[in-house]
């Protein structure tokens, strides 16, 4: 017994060691476009990248309907580790089969993997990337995620429109990318609105209890109150407010998109104020088509990642049936003359730095449901 | 031929990926061959990662003077934090160490230099897959002689019981901190290597969770030889892409080969290899 299992792992570890078997990326049917797409499905980003798989393969049964093109996207799980992003990334650019790539899902992924596909000249689409200087890696990066730079100064403008509010004070996450971003951003949308900030408090992943923040934001008694969380802290936050009795407005970006943060909240989180990149009750087109066939095949609500993905698959078709090949460096220059494309995002372009253009829906919560502010 | 150089294009992420992993898992086993669970390295690989980046991108030095400078760095810190921890043993001390790896994670987090939450992104491509396994190769062999050598009994000494050693004239209080201040180079010569051949290193590259998988890679591979942890290290690195196949299957047979290789497997799967050149 012990030894016939002994042999088992010398002869599996001797093949692994070896490493012929290690097996690339799946090669398409002729006549197809074959996508590659890095995914978290697994791992501490698993929740997004469930999210993002769900929509690309409803988007590719959609565009593969259409008939314009056929797509192929060969899903691989990156299981939220860097190495692993890297490692598809290089299987993917030397394997000559996939026209461009779809992901990451983490901007840090990005960060590793991106200049792998850089300097094979592989074109890159980043669904869900929102840190700065993604896209200034190079020069066929590109994403249609809305930054925290768009849609936060945005909902801010709205708020204090309507409001008339005259200071702030600020709540964020200070070890990690996005939130501190949120904070950046929120800091210089302020300045140029000349909203005085009157407290700026900090906070670290995973925690649960904000008292002592807000106690001092209550004190200095400001009008509106920027939260740059995630959906579980932002939940927290919300109710906690509540609790200390703290009747500014709150203000959020896309880290406050989800349902979460209302059922975390218990109801307090009813009148906050989002900025995101998609709403699922939005009138962009075809949105309600893609609501309605997400929750029939998926049994669930999709999620702005989802969106995302879907929307990726809508903008590789446009691409792909303008292309002269379906080689990287045409698929390349296809995206970078797009026309404005239809989406569930909304009428999606790019700009000049290969950025997702537009401003995102501003959302607030009202009977429990994310409504237009 | 041009298969083996198609196959190293395709592949030359992961391999170097190995090589540094068996790295990182030789600085916990200099630690775990003198009896002593350490779980800091990721801490002395952020030192040395985030040092030898600052001198390279902004004091214009040469790779190998800043890794080299980096892993100094670290191992002076291993002195430091070594000096009143390693009166510590077992759980206590690998709680400790722990505590030491998340401070290091929450400065680099918070300074002013290492680009915080947002990490150094645009990280030169300096290292080489023929720098790290010469590396990998040098130290190994470097060892090798020690397990050979009159510190290297005084360690398995020390392992086994340190009452004992002392009673054999060996002084475990200085010999625990040589092992500690070794593991501690080692572990920062990897950060370095790895920071030079990512492009980019961020706070959370250095986690505890990673230090957990550094553990497995030498406890997995034996911790009884040098082979042991680089076997370790080169089998767990490889298993999540040789499993890629098993799509959503792949973490659970993943774990499932773990756990067999630590039931069946006690002393690593290098002890197969060591019992069949043994017989």
């Amino acid at each position: 017994m012990h030894r016939s299992i002994r042999a088992f792992f010398l002869i599996s570890s001797a093949a692994l060691l070896l490493g012929g078997s290690i097996p690339g990326p799946a090669r398409a049917a002729s006549g197809e476009a074959a996508i590659g797409a890095v995914l978290d499905i697994s791992g501490s980003a698993g929740a997004y990248g469930d999210g993002q798989k769900n929509g690309l393969q409803l988007g590719q049964d959609y565009v593969n309907k259409n008939g314009r093109v056929h797509i192929a996207f060969d899903i691989e799980d990156a299981a939220s580790q860097k190495a692993q992003a890297v490692n598809l990334f290089q299987s993917f650019t030397t394997g000559g089969k996939v026209g461009a790539i779809v992901g990451p899902t983490l901007s840090s992924e990005a960060f590793a993997a991106d200049p792998i596909a850089v300097s094979a000249g592989m074109p890159v689409l980043g669904i869900s990337n929102t840190a700065n200087g993604v896209t200034a890696m190079g020069p066929c990066v590109f994403r249609n995620s809305l930054t925290e730079a768009a849609v936060v100064p945005h909902a801010l403008k709205a708020v204090i429109a309507r409001y008339k509010v005259k200071t702030a004070a600020i709540i964020y996450g200070n070890d990690d990318a996005f939130t501190k971003t949120d904070y950046e951003v929120a800091k210089s949308a302020l300045d140029a609105q000349h909203i005085k900030i009157v407290s700026t408090q900090t906070f670290s992943k995973g925690d649960v209890d904000f008292q002592a923040q807000l106690t001092s934001i209550k004190a200095a008694n400001p009008d509106l109150v920027f939260v740059g969380a995630l959906a579980v802290e932002a939940g927290h936050i919300v109710a906690d407010a509540h609790t200390l009795g703290i009747k500014a407005n709150i203000v959020g970006g896309n880290g406050l998109n989800s349902p979460q943060v209302y059922s975390l909240s218990g109801g307090a989180a009813e009148g906050v104020v989002v900025g995101a990149a998609w709403a699922i009750g939005a009138q962009t087109p075809g949105n309600l088509d893609f609501v309605q066939a997400y929750r029939v095949r998926f049994l669930k609500d999709p999620d702005q990642f989802a969106a995302q993905a879907f929307a990726a698959a809508q903008i590789m078709e446009n691409v792909l049936s303008a292309a002269k090949s379906f080689s990287p460096s045409d698929v390349c220059s296809a995206m970078k003359t797009m026309k404005p494309v239809n989406t569930v995002l909304g009428t999606f372009s790019f700009t000049s730095n290969r950025d997702a253009s537009g401003d995102g829906v501003v959302l607030t919560v009202h009977n429990g449901k994310f409504v237009g502010f | 031929m041009h298969e083996l150089v198609a196959a190293y294009h395709a592949h030359s992420a992961l391999l170097n990926e190995i090589g540094i992993n068996a790295l990182l898992a030789l600085s916990v086993w200099v630690t775990l061959a003198c009896g002593q669970l350490s779980l800091g390295n990721m801490g002395f690989m952020a030192i040395a990662a985030y040092a030898s980046v600052l001198l390279v991108t902004r004091g214009h030095w040469p790779f190998f003077g800043a890794a080299l400078t980096g892993a100094a760095m670290a191992a002076a810190a291993g002195l430091l934090l070594g000096w009143p921890v390693l009166r510590l043993r077992g759980v206590f001390l690998a709680i400790a160490t722990i505590g030491f790896g998340e401070i290091v994670r929450i400065f680099a987090i918070n300074l002013p230099f290492t680009g915080g939450a947002e990490g150094i992104a645009g990280i030169p491509q300096l290292v080489t897959t023929a720098i790290i396994y010469s590396s990998l190769a040098l130290i190994a062999f470097l060892l090798w002689r020690l397990t050979r050598s009159r510190a290297g009994r005084a360690f398995a000494a020390i392992a086994q019981d340190e009452v004992a050693a002392s009673g054999l004239g060996i002084n475990p209080a200085a010999y625990k901190l040589a092992a500690f201040a070794i593991g501690a180079f080692i572990a920062g010569y990897a950060g370095a290597l790895a920071a030079f051949s990512s492009f980019f290193i961020s706070p959370s590259d250095y986690s505890f969770g990673r230090a957990v998988d550094v553990l497995a890679f030498a406890v997995a591979g034996g911790i009884g030889s040098v082979a042991g942890p680089i076997a370790g290290a080169a089998l767990l690195t490889l298993l999540p892409e040789w499993l890629r196949f098993l799509q959503n299957y792949r973490d659970v047979v993943n774990g499932a080969i773990l756990l067999l290789v630590i039931i069946f497997l006690p002393q690593g799967v290098w002890s197969i290899v060591r019992r069949r050149s043994a017989r």
